[in-house]
């Protein structure tokens, strides 16, 4: 089975604040002269909210003819925490759109309930669904099922189309290595890889 | 990611509200891979006439992403008029939302720990609507600017068969600004 340790693991992970440490040493808009209206925060960036954490990969690689498959590579991950990255609250949230041709996995519950419970992430298009695995993946490994016991996650994951300039069909945006497998117990089952027993409220103590 | 026909990807800004709107901290993620060069506006100038090279489609293309986050105690309501205040940000920009365009955002607030959870019942704080109006105007503002910090951020990119995506020229940018009285000081 593939666990979460994707090449997005450094932006479901990593503490850095890379927007604001990278808005250190390159110019912004406002240090070139645009004169916006309004006060920002210390660092004029969504981290200025105490508490948001965001995590962002970019993946660049190759040069020349598209080889799909092969690249070149454009493309990136962007994971941003409402509360942290260990936090397991939720936060009160919306979400709209003003012209639908795109995608936000996540929104239904979203506003049906009124929460948004674990990341943001953003990343190409074709790259969606591996993301939003990795998500349920990764909260399976570092969160804590609900409170009946069951493992559940609707992870809010929002594309752009990176086509003109990535490899996009190429998929770039995947497992980085297989973790090694794992020896179930005796009376458990090996299903898809993973050690499980029969019921899914068992699966907490996996 | 090409945002109005320049090299995009994510930017970033945030307003901190004066004491009397409750000195609450608001801000804004964009991933940028949206917009026509020729509709671009920049501190209300049309910079994209000013910059009329290396353009990609010459049309809205792409779509664009928006993260609102702020402390301020909102309710679900009040977050979805705010989601939807987003889309003014990217007018000041210029766009217009085109057809080929996925324009979606989510605002939320981290006021409120804990109302998720099952069990009693919960004490929640949110402010009046009639005191969200610089909160609107925040949201505004800061998407407006995060689109901007997006190309200012972006470097010239060659990426699939050579395509080559231009980097916001910083100069020409200031040039476009002062030529019409809009440089700061």
């Amino acid at each position: 089975m593939f666990l979460p340790q994707l090449r997005l693991t450094a932006a479901l992970i990593t503490l850095t604040l890379a927007i604001t440490s990278s808005a250190q040493t390159k110019p912004r808009a406002r240090d070139l002269g645009v004169p916006f209206d309004g006060t920002p925060g210390a660092n004029n960036a969504i981290t200025d909210v105490k508490g948001v954490e965001v995590g962002h990969t970019t993946l660049i690689s190759g040069e020349g003819k598209l080889q799909i498959g092969k690249g070149p590579v454009r493309t990136g991950v962007t994971a941003i925490h409402p509360r942290g990255k260990a936090s397991n609250d939720a936060v009160f949230a919306a979400w709209f759109t003003l012209n639908g041709n795109g995608e936000m996995t996540g929104t239904t519950w979203v506003d049906d309930s009124g929460f948004l419970n674990g990341p943001v992430m953003i990343t190409n298009t074709h790259s969606v669904g591996v993301v939003r695995d990795a998500v349920i993946a990764w909260k399976v490994k570092h969160g804590t099922p609900d409170m009946e016991g069951y493992w559940w996650s609707l992870p809010v994951v929002a594309e752009t189309w990176d086509g003109y300039l990535n490899d996009i069909n190429g998929f770039h945006v995947k497992p980085r290595r297989r973790l090694p497998r794992t020896r179930c117990r005796p009376h458990w089952t090996r299903g898809r890889g993973q050690c499980r027993r029969r019921y899914r409220h068992d699966l907490q103590r996996v | 990611m090409i945002c109005n026909e320049f090299k995009g990807g994510i930017g970033t800004s945030s307003r901190v509200l004066d004491s009397k709107a409750g000195g609450y901290t608001l801000g804004v993620l964009v991933q940028c891979n949206y917009g026509s060069r020729e509709q671009l506006r920049i501190a209300g100038v049309n910079v994209g006439r000013e910059i009329p090279e290396h353009t990609v489609w010459q049309k809205d293309v792409g779509s664009i992403i928006v993260v609102l986050a702020t402390d301020a105690p909102l309710i679900p309501t009040q977050l979805k008029r705010i989601a939807k205040k987003i889309s003014l940000g990217l007018g000041r920009d210029g766009s217009y939302s085109g057809d080929g365009s996925g324009d979606i955002f989510i605002a939320f607030s981290t006021a409120n720990p804990g109302a998720v959870g099952t069990r009693g019942l919960h004490q929640l704080t949110m402010l009046p609507n009639d005191s969200l109006d610089p909160i609107f105007l925040a949201t505004v503002q800061s998407t407006e600017e995060a689109v901007v910090n997006a190309m200012v951020a972006a470097e010239t990119m060659t990426g699939i068969d050579n395509h080559i995506v231009i980097a916001l020229p910083h100069d020409r940018l200031r040039e476009a600004l002062k030529k019409h009285n809009r440089l700061a000081p």
